[in-house]
């Protein structure tokens, strides 16, 4: 066994710990000895911890000391065991032994070796007598700790062992904490592959997080062979032991012996407990499946070990009635392997019982509560099984050598940890955003020191011309003084540029680092939906079982990733749409017979990804749901009145399921109840910003299709801005953003509104409706978020929409938990804070409090500003475009490569993209070519401008589908502000 | 560019400025810290008030503030407090004081029974140590419907400080309603 250095260091620390206690011990009584000579008991302390001392030292190499502690046994068997008292010489001897045992264990400790000393290796030896044998044939005492649990029964089990020619020895194991939990299990099968365990006893953790297991074993192996076993397995041993001289205690109250070992393992078992819940999780899974596949042999093998597993760690780790329920399962299991049973239904329904159990011991283990009631109705069933077959002719084969358990690569982190990670991650992203933004500012002023010296160079030039008018004298002193001064600016303008280029560098590699570490942080948090599917085939089975239905049920898309609070919340639900299904949606064997359907009803489960967010899907081939007849319960029950019901839509109609206490079913069930559930479904899925629809028809089946947010943290919303503040409107409630004209402004009941899809939208401005002061939405067109609430639909007049974004949704602190209207806030990349609201709310409020707003009492519209992309590598040109089009009235962005014209475009409103064709990163032709691609920008407009005039560029322009081919040879800038007002219209 | 480098200059004078003004203050405090009361002291106006240090958690300097609708007027808005939103109250607004014409200098992150929250302040100087049992009632200058809002008065160094009730304002009911279940 090869540990790492951390692991032996602990190993190394602990050890010296033991050899101090043990070595001061065996001091102790020794001069104890002198004063009380023959006193037996602390002979056989001495003896035990020399023992000991020598078998730990064994394992961590120090033998030095196992040599020393092995002489100093033989002394004292030498003396002590001949009935003799010790004398004097022999005592001194012992205790200098005891101090070089205690040297060479502190050397040990900080790294050195320290040999004993030759000549006291000669005197140990003189006054041992003739070499002792090691381990000798004498028994040591059994050890104290192990004595105090030993049971009536296993004490037997010891003096058995000696008459049946066999050995008792005791086997330590130590290991990190850390790690003993994981290896606890491999040991423990070794330690039975020597023989029979007697007893198992946890021993309080030494020094440094070392945890101590000992084992009491009858062998019949030689002491050589056990020795090499504990050699390789780092395992210390002692004896062979002899039973204790004083009877037993009579075996205790399970209970009491229990608690015992649990305090002294109370973390180690926390995170057995933690795995083990996992473990019978899957073997949930395995016994469905077993019942489909009785005579799978792997299958049951694998149920078999595992429930082989349960039964000797549960032991180990103090749970009897774990271990004692796995056992009784392992024994059903062994018939079902030697066909003497069959998995019927009767037998599975009775294994999964059990594993319920199991489920309940380890869930009451985590309450700190140990006890065995749980597992008595699973116990009882097992054991009718058993005795109602006929038992097992042949004895039960032992277990194949299971496989080692997997290294775990996992470990666990709490989600506040993590989500302080992502915040401080977010932080980091401002700051690049902000250095971003410095970059640009250097590159602005390089560009205006070069302009300074241009102009400077006229106003010389200028000079040098007055011609004849001007003094040369004068003009002989300006230049000798100028000019130096030209040159220093100059050397400052190259110093600026260099330093540009520098900083430019170094940002675009923190930006890339910053965004991959909060792509990774994020994606930490994501787990398999399969966490969620795996309990499906379980409840559905069971459903099925108590509504006397055939259900096969499929499960896709298990893998699919999503935060682990959006599948956490989704549990609920999706058990009620599975119990909805198997009770109303799917007729009984017979039904199905009588439609031609299989008996078997269907249903299928199904993850997937859909863009940035997931789609889980749950459907069933039963009975659909009858629009009409949803239609008329709706109106019996209040929920309609018979006119409405007429214009409703079939699926606006099946929509009505999910109001509260709607239901279409009269009988109740003990599954699904009666009108609660649907209602319920929905606003759990509208929590997490999700949605859910349902599709039917009549006699083929219903689905169900909830969409959900990967994240919770992370939400779809639409920046606006009213009355000067940013604000983000969750996208659910979203239907589309649209641009008004006031020409179209319609008044009903003296309140603006609009025509939107046939219907008449009331408008109303979100600055009034949310009471914030300052500057109402005006212009023409005005800017319209058109939302859908219960209520109805309500048009949100914004000052401007900037773009639909993912934002990470952040709790308004404890003081502003909750805000009308406000879901939470984000932050944007700038570091501002943005308010989130739920536009949904606000079709509420808007219809409690119609507001005074009307778009006609605004003043003069303003129309926006038509907007132009510049997109050039040269500054300069850049700067001379940008000038240009900026004197002609136009809004101008810029970019350096196509690149981050993409950024730009995904970001702002642009009415035309000018742009050259060389450029780094992306050229001007992919550019091109991925406006095209993409599915809102592709009609932009756009006008490639380059230098050289080659006929194959002309072409390879129009072949990318650019609007407008421009040469700067033939530039001429009346020429494009021509072409941008043709493309984008007048500025 | 050019505002945001003005800010950082301005900043350092003013932190200077505030490291000598907390030396003074450290210094002299130290007499007064046996058995004493500490505050934070900030300045609203021309008046003085004080945070007990135990509600106190840090000083924010020019904290951004986002205005967030809905909100009563004495709620100025949220911050950013390292990638947290944290909620500001004004309370120049709730003691019916006049609101300084310029932004804020200050924040003090503040917090007593679970609740969280940055109170606005012109000045803020650290902790000032003062003599326990010293206070002195409430003075009846102030109305009665805000009486309640203080713990008591303080003469120091002559100015009064008047310590404020955190857990009084923050159970205001029109604040409670903001985080009401």
């Amino acid at each position: 066994m090869s540990d790492g250095p951390s692991s032996r260091d602990a190993l190394v620390r602990g050890f010296r710990e033991e050899a101090r206690e043990h070595l001061e011990a065996v001091s102790r009584a020794l001069v104890d000895l002198e004063k009380r000579p023959g006193d037996a008991s602390l002979l056989e302390e001495m003896m035990r911890r020399l023992h000991n001392l020598k078998g730990a030292a064994k394992v961590v190499g120090a033998d030095g000391i196992a040599h020393l502690a092995h002489l100093s046994e033989s002394v004292l068997e030498a003396v002590g065991g001949g009935g003799k008292d010790l004398d004097p010489d022999a005592t001194d001897a012992l205790l200098q032994a005891a101090d070089a045992m205690r040297a060479v264990a502190e050397g040990l400790g900080e790294g050195r070796a320290v040999d004993p000393p030759a000549a006291l290796l000669e005197r140990l030896g003189a006054l041992a007598g003739p070499a002792q044998p090691d381990p000798g044939g004498v028994s040591a005492p059994i050890d104290p700790d192990i004595r105090a649990v030993l049971t009536e029964a296993q004490a037997a089990d010891l003096s058995a062992a000696g008459e049946q020619g066999k050995t008792c020895w005791e086997l330590e194991f130590c290991a990190p904490e850390a790690e003993f939990g994981a290896r606890i299990q491999s040991v423990h099968r070794e330690v039975k592959a020597l023989g029979e365990v007697i007893s198992v006893t946890g021993l309080s953790p030494r020094a440094g997080g070392v945890a101590r297991l000992k084992f009491l074993v009858s062998t019949q192996l030689a002491p050589l062979r056990l020795e090499e076993f504990c050699r390789g397995a780092s395992m210390s041993l002692t004896g062979p032991v002899s039973p204790p001289a004083t009877p037993a205690r009579p075996a205790p109250p399970t209970n009491e012996g229990e608690e015992v070992f649990a305090t002294e393992m109370a973390a180690l078992v926390e995170k057995y407990v933690a795995e083990k819940v996992e473990d019978v999780e899957n073997l949930s899974h395995l016994m469905l499946a077993l019942e489909e596949r009785p005579d799978d042999r792997p299958l049951l093998n694998e149920i078999f070990r595992q429930a082989h597993s349960l039964k000797g760690s549960g032991a180990i780790y103090g749970f009897p009635a774990v271990s004692q329920l796995s056992g009784q399962m392992e024994t059903v299991l062994d018939r079902l392997r030697n066909r003497t049973l069959k998995a019927g239904a009767r037998v599975v329904d009775a294994l999964l019982a059990s594993v319920d159990a199991l489920q309940r011991l380890f869930a009451e283990a985590r309450q700190g509560r140990i006890g065995s009631e749980a597992a008595q109705p699973a116990l009882r069933e097992l054991a009718a099984l058993l005795a109602a077959e006929a038992p097992p002719a042949a004895a039960a084969a032992r277990a194949a050598e299971p496989p080692r358990p997997p290294v775990r690569e996992t470990i666990r982190v709490r989600l506040e940890k993590l989500d302080r990670l992502v915040n401080l991650a977010s932080e980091l992203t401002i700051a690049k955003n902000t250095r971003e933004a410095a970059v640009r500012g250097v590159e602005e002023e390089a560009y205006r020191v070069k302009d300074l010296l241009v102009r400077w160079h006229g106003v010389l030039d200028e000079l040098r011309l007055s011609g004849p008018g001007g003094s040369p004298e004068l003009r002989e002193v300006l230049e000798s003084r100028l000019d130096p001064l030209e040159a220093r600016v100059r050397g400052l303008q190259t110093e600026l540029e260099a330093l540009w280029e520098r900083f430019d560098a170094t940002t675009q590699h923190a930006t890339g680092t910053v965004e991959s570490l909060q792509a990774e942080l994020m994606s930490i948090r994501m787990v398999p939906v399969s966490l969620l599917f795996d309990t499906a085939p379980r409840t559905v089975r069971d459903l099925a079982r108590q509504a006397g239905k055939e259900v096969s049920l499929s499960v896709s898309g298990a893998d699919t990733e999503v935060d682990r609070q959006v599948l956490e919340a989704m549990a609920d639900p999706l058990v009620h749409l599975l119990r909805n299904a198997v009770d109303h949606g799917l007729e009984p064997p017979s039904a199905r017979a009588r439609a031609g359907k299989s008996p078997a009803g269907r249903i299928a489960l199904s993850a997937e990804h859909a863009g940035n967010r997931i789609l889980i899907t749950v459907s069933d081939d039963g009975r659909g749901m009858d629009p009409q007849l949803i239609l008329r319960k709706a109106v019996e029950r209040g929920f309609l009145t018979a006119t409405q019901a007429q214009r409703q839509m079939p699926e606006e109609a099946l929509s009505l399921i999910f109001q509260p206490g709607f239901s279409t079913r009269d009988d109740v069930t003990d599954v699904s109840g009666r009108g609660v559930g649907m209602d319920v479904v929905k606003s759990n899925v509208e929590k997490i910003k999700g949605h859910i629809e349902v599709e039917s028809h009549p006699g083929r089946g219903t689905t169900f299709r909830i969409q959900l947010p990967l994240s919770v943290a992370i939400v779809q919303a639409v920046l606006v801005e009213s009355a000067g503040l940013t604000l983000a409107l969750l996208a659910q409630a979203i239907l589309e953003v649209v641009r008004l004209p006031l020409a179209q402004v319609e008044t009903e009941d003296e309140r603006p509104c609009f025509q939107h899809r046939g219907r008449t939208v009331p408008l109303v401005s979100l600055a009034e409706l949310l009471s914030v002061s300052g500057a109402h939405p005006r212009g023409d067109p005005l800017t319209v978020v058109v939302v859908q609430g219960i209520e109805g639909r309500l048009g949100l007049v914004v000052s401007r929409a900037l773009e639909e974004v993912e934002l990470v949704l952040k709790t308004m602190g404890s003081l502003l938990k909750r805000v009308p209207h406000v879901a939470g806030g984000t932050i944007l990349a700038d570091g501002r804070i943005a308010v989130i609201l739920d536009a949904s709310s606000l079709v509420s409020a808007a219809v409690r409090r119609p507001g005074a707003w009307t778009p006609e009492a605004e003043g003069q519209p303003a129309p926006p500003r038509r907007s132009v992309l510049v997109v050039d590598d040269s500054l300069t040109t850049r700067e001379l475009l940008k000038g240009l089009l900026e004197g002609a009235g136009y809004a101008v962005a810029t970019a350096r490569h196509g690149r981050e014209a993409l950024e730009i475009l995904e970001q702002r409103q642009v009415d035309v993209v000018v742009t050259d064709i060389a450029m780094p990163e992306m050229d001007g032709y992919a550019l091109v070519q991925a406006i095209r691609g993409h599915p809102r920008l592709g009609r932009m407009p756009v006008i490639l401008v380059t230098g050289a005039l080659r006929e194959e560029e002309r072409l390879a322009g129009l072949k990318a589908q650019a609007d407008a081919y421009m040469l700067k040879g033939s530039f001429d800038q009346a020429g494009l502000l021509e072409r941008v007002a043709d493309l984008a219209g007048r500025p | 560019m050019a505002s945001q480098e003005k800010r950082e200059i301005l900043s350092e004078a003013e932190l200077e400025a505030r490291a000598r003004e907390l030396g003074r203050e450290v210094i002299g405090a130290q007499d007064a810290r046996r058995g004493g009361v500490g505050l934070v002291a900030f300045q609203l106006g021309p008046e003085w008030f004080g945070l007990p240090v135990g509600h106190a958690r840090a000083v924010l300097y020019r904290p951004a503030v986002t205005p967030v609708p809905g909100t009563p007027p004495f709620v100025a808005g949220v911050v950013n407090l390292r990638g947290e939103i944290l909620g500001v109250l004004d309370l120049a607004v709730l003691f019916g004081l006049h609101r300084p014409r310029n932004a804020y200098a200050f924040a003090v992150v503040a917090s007593a029974e679970g609740v969280e929250a940055a109170v606005l302040a012109e000045r803020v100087e650290d902790v000032v140590w003062l003599e326990a049992g010293r206070e002195e009632p409430v003075v009846s200058t102030l109305p009665p419907e805000q009486a309640h809002f203080f713990e008591g008065i303080y003469h120091d160094a002559g100015r009064l400080i008047s310590v404020v009730a955190l857990p009084e304002i923050l159970r205001h009911p029109p604040l409670a309603a903001l985080r009401a279940p």
